[in-house]
């Protein structure tokens, strides 16, 4: 190692000492996720109906490695059936998304919550009406992409696509941050 | 001693592997045997081959046209078979591809997905194409077709198997094609409501279906097929003793549902509608939760702790003659034992009874007096394959012992077994009956005597067989002289022909008088009635008028014979062999017997001897509670209250006592009466044993965590003497068992492992040689007693070679001309319903049976008979009554 390339090495340094700092003032400020963040897998309601999604297929249960999912069934009018109970035992999800890739309904999904602290285990056991409550402002939406092909996206609350006027703008703040 | 010598065998090779099979298996089965599992649809073990779906092709390379269906094509000698080759798994692809052309593909919401035979033939031929017209699908919405069938039809593969179950095995033929080609769809026979159909509710369809198209609407959306855990248990209501498998969902512990299974027991996956639906009880919310306690006059909940230190505190006072109990025909064989220990070793009283049907107790008298065991001699299965004639006299078996009678009708249209059904009204099987008999009600003694009398003077009778094994033939002829043609015909209303015409079919085995086999013996005929037709008084005359005609014609102690009086609960037949009985002990040993009873005293190992009068009957106790001569009861798993057709009489009874304990699941009738109520365990909850009315031992496996606070009937008991001052004598049910197998003489060797041995395979399916089985071919899971330490396999035939007295002893009934019979004195009534079994303690709280009963579902077309609720008057002592009434219900 030369000399010049310690004075490199300060150079940078120098560079970012005037920049604004990159660190993120958690919990009072909180960063942008991705949006292929894994937080907790949540519900999602059907924008039309008001309902749950689910059909309790059970698919996501039985994709689960860690068996975090378990749910009770009964007939329902319009979807055929659907989850009396619904619990999803956060402990022990590795948040690897099989659930999501299971579901033939898209009824699941990763949601950006991951503050999983608690001080009694009891309140990591997350029933249908918690999922739900987290699954809000969850929805599909169908977008072209740059090869003209036409696919269905999930957005998170907070976040905008393409076809948004502010977009754009998003996009510019983002990637100033990093 | 297997008759497989006989059967021509041929050998094949399938991929590449040898296989020997008889002569007339097809080549699935062929396939199956070696271990190489081929897709099907329409095929079914049980069913005539039928060869509609097309997907179980195979490629035959010995022959010229070389792609055949395996489920309909017998093997030959030196053919060869390949059934994954690439030219078969195209004509598969093929066929699934056909089917998805309308298939809806709605597995998420569909029951049948994770055991759906389409998701598992798609996956097997690779087909990833759906829909591979492209063009909108034809769609069917949901039908409920009645109380416990839906179909949603655009799933149907058309295999017909619903269809064909329904006709060929249950048969009820409810199930239907409609329409021709493209547009045919299954529906209820005829287009007409499955309600108003000859449909039982049995279920099988909805089992049988490989997809997601008939459906159970007790189950349907309420699970998912691969999160049930699968108990393999006996069904607890009737006297045939299906066994089933009961589906626990693991997530929430409750049964989800009930399914026969194939190759185990005696019923081959079919069930009966209280078996199918009946499981709804075990999870009700009025099940008792904790012990109760009478205090001020009123019963409210209390802990085991006090209840149980009640009890251990007030019974010693009553010891002896004052003390009475009725053991449950419906708890186990272990619970029986042990309570017949405590009764007659603690209490030190033979005031044991339970309740044989009606509410009234085992009577001494009958087929005991002639065979030394009222046991029935041959088992189902044994009659199914190998009766040539079988007389049901008065009993709507139908109705008391479904599946029993699924299976005679499929022995009578499958092998022609002749079938002679005399009943006072028509009954389901008169439909398919070769004799249709009607009788004047209360007849059947005269009946059956006046048929024996007949077959004497006919000299149908086997000389041999009398002459060796016996007794008192000529003073039963003294006795049955009397019974002249006319005069029987005058006494029941049967012309004479027709009494001639079943005494020549009965006789001769439904072969003719010239019928006679090589060895010089007719086919054999079997007699069977519901053991509730002899319980009222000379309802003894019914027994040796049926064992008269057995003995004269041979019929015992050989296989597809016998006179079979079949008990009514599922474990009746359990309770009188551990000895519940006034008059018997554990192992039908008379309590007069001194050697029995200090045999009994040394097993159990009591001071004092045990009490050597017979104690009193059912109908004695409650007589001697309301005079005060019995003073405290103990009543296990019974509602004398409810069953009895005088439920004001006996609930007075019961309140003259000083001490009264019920242990049950709900709070009955005959609860309420009680001093301290104990909550008992459902059959769902427990290990143990019970044995059918044909004499099968058979398992019975926890499913579920007990309810509440309630504990099986035998761990009350455990508990209870244990607070008496005994030790605690046992920490599991096998362990009582054990000794059962100990004490028990017919038990003998019985043990967990003996009675999970694998069931043998039924012959008498199509695809496989009829032939008839040798006895020890029938032996199915569960083992029918007696059994001996050195050979604890059982026997399917009683009395093969003697009988307990050494000879049978005929008993004649004279002949009393004009015993006549008053009709329409009917007061009280009890139903005999297919949607209820006994009291419908546990029945009448299962929604779907309720339903089914309430909606006249299948019970209710006349024209089938099946109509009929039956109205039975129990206490009726001079009508001399047995079937009862038709009433539209
Ligand atoms: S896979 Fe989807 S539809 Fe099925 S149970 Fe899970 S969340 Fe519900
Ligand atoms: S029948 Fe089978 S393939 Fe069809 S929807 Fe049901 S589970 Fe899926
Ligand atoms: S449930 Fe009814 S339709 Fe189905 S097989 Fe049984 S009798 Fe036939
Ligand atoms: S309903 Fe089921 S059993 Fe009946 S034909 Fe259709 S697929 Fe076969
Ligand atoms: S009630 Fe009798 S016939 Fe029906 S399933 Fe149970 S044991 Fe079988
Ligand atoms: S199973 Fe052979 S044709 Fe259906």
């Amino acid at each position: 190692m030369s000399l010049t390339d310690r004075f490199k090495g300060f150079y940078v340094t120098l560079g970012e000492f005037f920049k604004p700092p990159t660190t993120v003032q958690y919990p009072v400020e909180r960063r942008d996720k991705g949006h292929r963040f894994r937080g907790l897998p949540v519900l999602v309601t059907d924008p039309h109906t008001g309902e749950e999604k689910c059909t309790a297929c059970g698919l996501c249960a039985t994709a689960c490695p860690n068996n975090v999912i378990t749910m009770t069934s009964e007939p329902h009018a319009t979807k055929g059936r659907h989850p009396v109970t619904y619990t999803v035992q956060a402990p022990r999800c590795l948040f690897c998304g099989l659930c999501v890739e299971a579901c033939p309904v898209k009824a699941i999904q990763m949601s950006h919550h991951f503050e999983l602290a608690a001080t009694d285990r009891n309140n990591l056991l997350y029933d249908k009406q918690k999922l739900l409550e987290l699954g809000r402002g969850i929805y599909d939406e169908i977008e072209q992409t740059e090869s003209g092909e036409w696919v269905e996206v999930t957005r998170f609350p907070g976040e905008v696509g393409p076809n948004d006027p502010e977009f754009e703008q998003h996009e510019r703040q983002t990637a100033a941050r990093y | 001693m297997t008759q497989e010598s006989n059967v021509e065998m041929v050998n094949l090779e399938i991929d590449g592997k040898p296989v020997r099979v008889p002569k007339g298996t097809f080549v699935f089965r062929a396939a199956a045997m070696a271990g190489i599992n081929i897709p099907n649809f329409c095929q079914y073990p049980d069913l005539r081959p039928f060869g509609a779906c097309r997907s179980c092709m195979c490629e035959i390379v010995t022959r010229r046209s070389n792609i055949d269906i395996s489920c309909s094509t017998p093997v030959s000698e030196g053919m060869k078979v390949f059934t994954r080759s690439p030219k078969v798994l195209e004509a598969q692809r093929f066929a699934v591809e056909a089917l998805l052309v309308d298939h809806p593909i709605d597995c998420p919401i569909c029951d049948k997905s994770g055991e759906c035979e389409l998701q598992n033939h798609a996956y097997y031929t690779n087909v990833r194409t759906n829909n591979p017209l492209a063009r909108p699908k034809n769609s069917w919405e949901y039908e409920t077709l009645s109380e416990s069938v839906m179909i949603k039809r655009d799933r149907c593969v058309l295999c017909g198997r619903c269809v064909r179950v329904c006709d060929e095995l249950v048969g009820s033929t409810a199930l239907a094609w409609a329409n021709r080609g493209n547009d045919s769809y299954i529906d209820a026979a005829f287009g007409k409501d499955l309600k108003d159909s000859p449909c039982v509710s049995c279920g099988l369809c909805i089992e049988v279906c490989p997809v997601g198209a008939l459906l159970n609407t007790s189950y349907h959306d309420t699970a998912r097929a691969w999160f049930l855990k699968k108990v393999k248990t006996v069904c607890t209501f009737c006297g045939v003793g299906c066994s089933m498998e009961l589906h626990v969902e693991e997530e929430t512990g409750r049964i989800k549902r009930i399914v026969g299974t194939q190759d185990t027991g005696i019923n081959n996956e079919q069930l009966c509608a209280r078996g199918f639906f009946g499981f709804e009880f075990v999870q009700r919310d009025d099940r008792l939760q904790a012990p109760l306690v009478r205090k001020d006059g009123e019963l409210v909940e209390s802990s085991w702790q006090e209840a149980l230190s009640l009890v251990a505190e007030r019974l010693p006072r009553y010891q002896g003659d004052s003390f009475a109990a009725i053991a449950g025909a419906h708890s186990t064989n272990e619970e029986n034992y042990l309570f017949g220990k405590f009764v007659r070793g603690v209490m030190r009283s033979n005031h044991i009874d339970f309740d044989a049907g009606m509410g009234r107790g085992v009577r001494p008298a009958g087929l005991r007096d002639v065979f030394g065991s009222d046991a029935p001699m041959n088992g189902f299965v044994d009659v199914y394959e190998n009766a040539g004639c079988v007389l049901l006299i008065g009993s709507n078996l139908s109705a008391t012992h479904p599946v029993f009678t699924y299976k005679l009708q499929t022995a009578v249209r499958r092998r022609g077994s002749k079938l002679i059904v005399a009943s006072p009204q028509a009954v389901p099987l008169s439909q398919i009956a070769t004799l249709d008999i009607r009788y004047r009600e209360g007849a059947e003694a005269d009946l059956l005597n006046g048929l024996a009398a007949l077959i004497a003077r006919r000299e149908l009778v086997a000389h041999d067989f009398l002459a060796q094994r016996v007794d008192g033939l000529h003073e039963w002829w003294q006795a049955a002289q009397g019974y002249t043609a006319h005069g029987t015909s005058a006494n029941t209303g049967v012309p004479v022909e027709v009494l001639e015409q079943a005494a020549e079919i009965y006789a001769t085995g439904g072969s003719g008088v010239d019928g006679r086999g090589a060895d010089g013996l007719f086919p054999p005929s079997a007699i069977f009635y519901s053991s509730a037709l002899t319980l009222r008084d000379g309802g003894e005359n019914i027994d040796y008028g049926a064992a008269a005609l057995a003995l004269l014609t041979g019929n015992v102690g050989r296989p597809g014979a016998g006179v079979n009086s079949l008990k009514t609960a599922n474990n009746s037949q359990g309770a009188l062999d551990m000895g519940c009985v006034p008059f018997l002990l554990p192992g039908e040993r008379p309590v007069e017997d001194p050697e029995s009873r200090r045999a009994l005293q040394q097993a159990w190992s009591l001071p004092d001897p045990l009490p050597a009068r017979p104690g009193l009957g059912l109908e004695g106790m409650l007589d001697a509670a309301r005079s005060g001569r019995v003073r405290a009861m103990y009543i296990m798993g019974s509602n004398p209250v409810e069953a009895s057709s005088n439920p004001q009489r006996v609930a007075d009874a019961l309140g003259h006592l000083d001490f009264l304990v019920v242990q049950d699941m709900f709070l009955t009738q005959t609860g309420r009466q009680a001093d301290v109520v104990l909550p008992a365990c459902s059959w769902a909850e427990k290990d143990g044993t019970f044995t059918s009315a044909e004499r099968r031992i058979q398992r019975v496996n926890k499913a579920l965590t007990n309810y509440g606070q309630s504990i099986p009937d035998w761990t009350i008991l455990v508990h209870l003497l244990e607070r008496m001052g005994f030790e605690r004598l046992y920490t599991h049910s096998d362990q009582i068992l054990a000794e059962i197998a100990a004490v028990v003489p017919s038990y003998a060797g019985i043990n967990r492992r003996v009675l999970e041995r694998a069931g043998n395979v039924m012959t008498m399916r199509p695809g496989r040689v009829y032939r008839n089985p040798s006895l020890d071919e029938i032996k199915r899971l569960g083992v029918q007693w007696p059994t001996t330490d050195a050979d604890p396999h059982g026997t399917p035939v009683l009395y093969a070679d003697s009988f307990p007295n050494g000879k049978a002893r005929l008993v004649g009934v004279p002949f009393q001309a004009g015993r006549l019979l008053a009709d329409g004195v009917y007061r009280g009534t009890i139903r005999i319903s297919l949607y209820h079994q006994g009291t419908g303690t546990m029945t009448g709280r299962c929604p779907t049976l309720v339903s089914l009963d309430e909606g006249g579902a299948a019970d209710s077309s006349p024209e089938r008979g099946r109509g009929v609720g039956m109205l039975r008057s129990p206490n009726l002592q001079q009508s001399g009554y047995s079937t009862g009434q038709l009433t539209d219900i």
